[in-house]
């Protein structure tokens, strides 16, 4: 069974509850001091990470059976963004694996044969068959592109030092092809020498592990591995955190190796536009007079740590062998976008109260968008409220889900804000 | 008596069928207490039956009303519970309901000028933390950590990083609202007047906070539930907001700002041979301190809180063991200037003074028991009591004994649970398997209201097996029985769920008293049955058996 | 079963073995003096009353009373004022103002342990030799019982949190007529001064068990046990103290000043008088309380600075600087002496270190003999709104305003304020205590409408508040019908 391997984290749950409010020390209101969307959208405990690892308990133990209550425990399992804002908050008082036993859940469901949902199968069969999550025709990924001159890495004998992975949604969804036009802007103004995959490009396939369909996202990285490599690319930048997080953590969790031995690098179009701003090859020289909050994409922030490989054990009193340094949501990315709104000048960033790894999921996240919409729209509108309390007038985001789902949210409140592309941003500022 | 599927549908009229599950899965979350051996051995005991028939979540009082009424008519088990940290937020026998109290989260009032705030039951501390701060006004941080139920806590039993100022969850409860387990409402204090407000609590007329609470601890649900509490805030002088250090600073916690200042204080005895020695000049300094009338907190924290509180991981609380950062306990000490910047001056000398006069020594900045505990745990303290860490060294972890009387006397009871700790490891092997030297070397002293009386709490830590579990159980057996034999205070304080039975003949059939009024109040014993003086989960007879026959 | 005895000279004669002959009265003036109380106008005679001086006694008596269903009494102070020791229902009146031993004292854990005759003069003599004091109340009367004091939960002069519950163990006799031991004293159950012989406990923990009896028990009337031994906290005598006054010409103007002054815990002691009460207070002589009245602000805080042995001047340095930062904020003027009363600062801190010992009679009644009080607690910004209630009420009945004292004591650093409003009238005067009455029951009735909290109840509150409270007296009468199923205690107290 997938949940013996996390057998220790979710039996040695203490209830304690921390997992259901946000790091304690970061919490500035009552109003905004929950962390857990699920929670507060299903309000039984089952629903945080402490139910679910009363789920896992019960269901190694015997007590509870797929039989029991299969539907219930399918929505306890799925209706989650599996944001880790429960990993992070527990990890301030113990060393449990509570991301890995959301994982471990999803996964126990595919073996079983009960998941993942509908909505999820639908998201797989499309990579499988066209390659990427919306059903839209492979020749049009590149669409983007046309006439923007940039190197296709597809081709034989074309390198570059950079590989600019766009991804399904920004590749395919509309209005959102301004974010890729836009970062390839950048790349030029940089100098940088990059390109791209064009119509060869594929699904990163971390939809499918997200679900728990191990099998299928093998498939789809292998795959990436190999055009990676052939590509020559040391770096590949890419503007999607979910892309972001499957090539950096998602795959080397697969190859069983850390993060940094991978055969690339992998930065967020985040981090690379503020390393080029530092070394002073881009600089932001038109006054945007904006007032802006940020919201940290859960996969780019406390999902986006690097991965580090650990085989071992739990030993006495529940330490390691080897010991294991646990990712506790510290070194994902937060700074970089944060640099890059300071440097544009005139614009005035006001932060939300629940910040960087304590972040509020925007709810769309692990499948949930397509499987729960009510649930993403919900999660959705409570970062919207949470946004308006600061004063801003825009949300600035870099994840084309984020954006989505948050735009779906402010349409649902009525909210005036807006709903911006980092990289939009730097643009116009250039 | 199972749960009839006409209550069920009853409970669901009251509240809509999203307020309510009977779902095996939505039930199994809130079936198990794992940090405590007693719970370890609870779940063992009592198995599926942990698991309620149902869960329940009313949004008001009045939904709480009727969900008692409709329990007295199907004479159904009801457990309430806060964040459902404690032992005794759990079903014992089949058929119960537990009532969840997640809907009822409003901060209802925040009075700043007389310092109180109204809230519901699912407000945690740290929500009312934070909305007191930004008034100048603090909440006590309770150990369990500031995520649990503020109202469960006070009607249950909390002590805090302040106690010293604050004392424990007794003396911060002000007036409550208490639907009584047959459907009933009573308010107490000015709660209870039309048109007087929440700041008060005694009266009119006897305060019904002695009924409510006893001891160190409440009923444990077992006299209703309350639905509504008012508590009471503290001048604060420190910042109204902290900047978020996230990246997860997991080094350093935020100052509280120019208005603190923190002292370590430790004494030239070797430990643990001179254990006494030490102990007894802390003793002396909190006296001294208490008659001065200084500080914001004074405590005595041994390794156990030192090495757990202070761990940034599991692997980082041994290594610090390892490395011996705090080869003792020390006493620590925050001043605050709530008067002004020369109080705290004032404060500082008298402090100094004080401590040269009993023979102590401050810590200095760059020891590493100073870097470890104040840079990174003192100000949690305050904030918010450091949460669930305590378990962090064996992912378990249980109260060894326990008393609150003087502080001499909680000095005396340290060492003798102490003593008879390592006599039971050395002779019987008993804690062995435990985390060593943290079980065997307690000795937390909390002096509460500037040092008129005190508490204390030494702590084991078994891994969460059943035969660990049950070592605890018998090491605790043996503390209490010690307690009794030599008339100890703290045999005053175990008073609880099945030990009313038995020692109950001991205080004035106080055991009898407790079960009139429960019979009284709740004739079908149906509010949390387990838990207020009756023997469900440990009879007399096995508790006599723990007792040796005492 | 024991025998049922069917007259008052028959159950006097038991009362009589248990007591001693000498000690028991069943006739004239005695009863009389049981009858009534100094502050309220009803008077019931008890059948018997029965001056003990041991808890042996005590509990035998509770004992009789239970086999033989008559109702008891108790009775500490030798003087009441607000008629809780007056019986509702006759029977025996149990009077413990001779039990006058303090059984230990604590200075090490600062506690006392007393009987429940002992007064505040007689503790204070105590605990004077040792440098310590009781946690007084405003000039308590020289008969009034600390016990008693505690128990009907009079406020403390000084607002310090941790001195506003003073009560720590007590030992009880129950109304079934058993011994009891609260809190830590629990673990044994020798006389309380013998716990400690052979226990290890320090009478340190109030709390339990089963109940927390330091709560239950106080404003209870003695409805739910009788006590007969109690430890509470005490302070230790300060080595330099000092008096500062600030004036105000009403009362709403003191609100933000002492708010801000008790946020800042700045100062020990510390209330507000208006110049009646002061006056009555300061007065050398009856004769001149009018004079000093008039001279004297119409509202007075007074805030004692006071400092222990650690470094006392540089205290009541900071604390007077606080104080002047407090009155720039305010614009306040603090004096050091109080206008018309020579030496006055001097002669009230002698006034609020000791119970009233100036002359016959007590300060309330100066000048007339009696007086009705009017007392609850408030939030210090409604006292104003209270204050016009009162005044209302009195000007209505044509009750002199000037003669109505004032008294306001922060409790908790001033999270609620215990308000008290005196009328003095003429004791041989029956219109004057009509009057007084009047007002009493026209302002009680008003301020309970408009939201004062009447937390100690009696006479004619206890159908005013228990009125508009919902279940709690019903909560009260169940608690009573489980410890007390014969209703011995003092029945018809608080309704029960």
């Amino acid at each position: 069974m997938a949940i013996e391997k996390i057998e220790y984290d979710a039996t040695h749950c203490q209830r304690c509850s921390t997992c259901k409010w946000s790091h304690l020390w970061e919490v500035k209101s009552h109003r905004f001091a929950r962390n857990c969307p699920s929670l507060v959208y299903g309000k039984f405990d089952t629903y945080a990470a402490q139910g679910k690892n009363d789920i896992v308990t019960g269901l190694l133990k015997g007590e509870l059976t797929w039989e029991d209550s299969k539907d219930r425990l399918l929505e306890i399992i799925y209706r989650c963004p599996v944001c880790a804002a429960c990993d992070v908050s527990c990890k301030r008082v113990m060393d449990l694996d509570i991301i890995g036993v959301l994982d471990a859940l999803r996964e126990e469901a595919c073996e079983k044969g009960h998941g993942p949902l509908p909505a999820h199968r639908e998201f797989i069969q499309s990579i499988m068959n066209y390659d990427n999550v919306w059903k839209q025709p492979r020749n049009r990924r590149a669409g983007w592109a046309k006439k923007l001159d940039i190197k296709d890495l597809a081709r034989a004998g074309e390198t570059a030092d950079v590989l600019y992975y766009v991804g399904c949604t920004y590749a395919y969804k509309p209005g959102m092809e301004t974010v890729p036009v836009n970062t390839a802007k950048l790349l030029k103004a940089a100098g940088i020498d990059f390109g791209i995959l064009g119509a060869k490009e594929i699904c990163c396939g971390g939809i499918a592990d997200n679900v728990g369909d191990k099998k299928s996202f093998e498939e789809i990285a292998r795959k990436n591995l190999d055009m990676f490599k052939a590509t020559g690319a040391k770096t590949i930048v890419t503007n999607c955190p979910g892309c972001f997080m499957a090539f950096s953590e998602k795959y080397a969790r697969m190859l069983k190796i850390d993060t940094a031995a991978l055969p690339y690098t992998v930065k967020h179009s985040t981090q690379f536009i503020a390393e080029l701003l530092q070394a002073g090859k881009l600089k932001f020289t038109k006054p945007l007079d904006m007032t802006v909050t940020w919201h940290d994409p859960c996969h780019l922030g406390r999902r986006g740590e690097p991965y580090r490989h650990w085989e071992g054990k739990r030993v006495k009193f529940g330490l390691t062998e080897p010991p294991r340094e646990m990712n506790r949501g510290v070194s994902g990315i937060y700074e970089a976008p944060r640099a890059i709104l300071k440097a544009i000048p005139g614009l005035r960033l006001v932060e939300m109260e629940r910040i960087k790894e304590y972040s509020w999921c925007c709810g769309s996240g692990g499948g949930a968008k397509s499987a729960y919409p009510d649930f993403a729209l919900a999660t959705a509108k409570e970062r919207v409220e949470e946004a308006e309390a600061t004063g801003a007038g825009s949300i600035v985001t870099a994840c084309p889900w984020c954006e989505s789902n948050l735009s779906d949210g402010i349409d649902a409140s009525g909210s005036r804000l807006r709903v911006e592309d980092i990289l939009d941003l730097a643009v116009r500022a250039l | 008596m199972a749960f009839s599927e006409l209550a069920y549908k009853a409970l669901q009229d009251i509240l809509g069928s999203e307020n309510i599950s009977n779902d095996p899965a939505i039930c199994q979350a809130y079936s198990r207490v794992q940090w405590l051996p007693s719970g370890v051995l609870q779940r063992e005991r009592c198995g599926l039956n942990m698991r309620p028939a149902c869960v329940v979540m009313p949004g008001c009082t009045e939904d709480v009303q009727r969900i008692l009424q409709v329990a007295n008519r199907y004479k159904f088990p009801f457990v309430p519970r806060g964040s459902g940290f404690t032992f005794s937020a759990f079903p014992t026998q089949a058929g119960t309901v537990v009532i969840d109290p997640k809907r009822m989260d409003r901060i209802i009032e925040l009075n700043e000028k007389d310092m109180y705030a109204v809230i519901e039951p699912y407000v945690s501390f740290v929500g009312l933390q934070a909305e007191a701060m930004k008034c100048g006004l603090y909440t006590p941080t309770p150990l369990a950590g500031s995520q649990v139920s503020c109202l469960a806590n006070y009607a249950w039993h909390g002590a805090y990083g302040n106690s010293w100022i604050t004392g424990i969850g007794a003396q911060n409860l002000l007036g409550f609202e208490l639907v009584l387990p047959d459907g009933e409402v009573v308010r107490s204090g000015s709660m209870a007047c039309p048109g007087a407000g929440s700041f008060w609590n005694d009266g009119p007329g006897p305060d019904l906070r002695g009924f409510l609470r006893s001891g160190m601890f409440g009923h444990a649900g077992g006299m209703g539930v309350v639905t509504k509490i008012s508590c009471k805030l503290w001048p604060y002088a420190g910042p109204a907001e902290f900047p978020c250090e996230g990246t997860a600073n997991m080094k350093f916690s935020s100052s509280l700002g120019e208005n603190w200042k923190w002292f370590m204080i430790k004494f030239p005895f070797a430990y643990p041979e001179e254990e006494e020695l030490e102990l007894r000049k802390s003793a002396e300094l909190f006296y001294e301190m208490g008659k001065a009338e200084i500080a914001e907190v004074a405590t005595h924290l041994a390794q156990q809180f030192l090495y757990t509180y202070s761990s940034v991981t599991k692997q980082d609380l041994f290594d610090n063991m390892k490395n011996n950062v705090f080869p003792s306990g020390f006493c620590v000490v925050a001043l605050q200037g709530k008067t002004s910047p020369e109080q705290l001056a004032y404060e500082e000398r008298v402090l100094r003074d004080i401590v040269k006069k009993v023979g102590g020594i401050f810590v200095a900045e760059d020891e590493p028991a100073y870097q470890v505990w104040i840079k990174r745990a003192a100000n949690e303290w305050i904030r918010f009591g450091n949460a669930q860490r305590l378990s962090r060294s064996s992912d378990c972890f249980s109260i060894g004994s326990s008393n609150v009387d003087s502080i001499d006397q909680i000095v005396y009871e340290i060492l003798e649970s102490n003593r008879l700790g390592r006599d039971l490891l050395k002779d019987e092997g008993l804690g062995k398997d435990f985390v060593q030297p943290l079980s065997i070397n307690g000795g937390w002293i909390s002096p509460q209201e500037h040092g008129y009386w005190c508490l204390h709490t030494t702590d084991v830590f078994p891994e969460q097996a059943v035969d660990q579990c049950n070592q605890a159980m018998e090491i605790i057996g043996r503390v209490t029985k010690s307690m009794f034999a030599r008339k100890s205070a703290a045999a005053a304080i175990h008073m609880i769920g099945p030990a009313y039975d038995f020692f109950g003949p001991m205080m004035g059939d106080v055991h009898l008293i407790v079960k009139g009024l429960k019979r009284e109040f709740d004739p079908r014993n149906l509010s949390n049955p387990g838990y207020a003086s009756r023997p469900d989960v440990v009879s007399p007879e096995e508790l006599a058996k723990m007792m040796g026959g005492h | 079963m024991a025998e049922s005895l069917q007259t008052v000279q028959e159950l006097s004669g038991k009362v009589a073995d248990i007591a001693g002959s000498g000690r028991v009265f069943t006739a004239g003036d005695m009863l009389d003096k049981y009858a009534a109380n100094a502050g309220c106008s009803r008077t019931v005679r008890p059948d018997i009353v029965a001056q003990v001086s041991t808890r042996e006694q005590v509990q035998a008596l509770v004992r009789l009373a239970n086999e033989q269903g008559v109702p008891v009494v108790p009775r500490s102070s030798a003087t009441g004022f607000y008629g809780g020791s007056v019986p509702e229902q006759g029977g025996i009146v149990i009077d413990m103002s001779g039990m006058k031993k303090i059984l230990r004292i604590d200075p090490k854990n600062r506690w006392a342990l007393i009987e429940p005759g002992v007064t505040y003069g007689e503790l204070q003599a105590g605990l004077a030799e040792k440098g310590l004091t009781a946690i007084l109340p405003l000039a308590p009367h020289p008969d009034k019982s600390v016990i008693t004091s505690c128990l009907e939960r009079e406020p403390k002069l000084t607002p310090k949190h941790h001195l506003d519950e003073t009560i720590m163990t007590m030992e009880l006799v129950l109304p079934t007529g058993g011994f009891f031991h609260t809190g830590s004293m629990a673990v044994s159950q020798e006389p309380p001064e013998k716990v400690q012989e052979e226990a290890h406990t320090d009478l340190c923990n109030f709390m339990g068990p089963g109940l927390d009896w330091f709560r239950l028990v106080p404003g209870s009337l003695g409805t739910y046990g009788i006590v007969t031994a109690m430890n509470m906290k005490i302070g230790i005598k300060p080595i330099l103290q000092k008096l500062v006054f600030f004036g105000f010409k009403s009362l709403k103007e003191a609100v933000e000043p002492w708010y801000y002054l008790l946020r800042k815990l700045i100062g020990d002691e510390c209330l507000l008088l208006n110049s009646r009460y002061l006056a009555l207070l300061l007065a050398q002589d009856d004769g001149d309380i009018e004079k000093l009245q008039a001279a004297l602000p119409p509202y007075t805080i007074l805030l004692n600075l006071a400092a222990g042995d650690y470094r006392p001047e540089e205290k009541i340095a900071y604390l007077e600087k606080a104080v002047q930062d407090a009155a720039r904020i305010f614009q306040l003027q603090p004096m050091e002496a109080l206008p018309h009363a020579q030496d006055g600062a001097a002669a009230l801190q002698g006034i609020l270190s000791k119970p009233w010992d100036n002359g016959a009679g007590y300060w309330k009644w100066r000048g007339r003999g009696a007086s009705r009080e009017v007392f609850f607690l408030t939030q210090l910004q409604r006292a104003p709104e209270f204050l016009s209630e009162l005044q209302a009420a009195a000007a209505a009945q044509g009750y002199p305003l000037a003669d109505m004292g004032l008294y306001l004591q922060p409790k908790q650093n001033g999270r609620a304020f215990y308000m008290e409003a005196g009328f003095p009238f003429s004791s041989g005067a029956p219109s004057e205590q009509a009057r007084a009455d009047a007002v009493h029951a026209a302002a009680s009735s008003r301020l309970v409408d408009t939201g004062a909290f009447f937390y100690r109840v009696y006479g004619p509150w206890t159908e005013l508040v228990y009125g508009r409270t919902g279940n709690l007296q019903k909560t009260l009468q169940r608690i009573k019908r489980t410890l007390d199923p014969q209703n011995i205690l003092n029945p018809g107290k608080l309704g029960l």
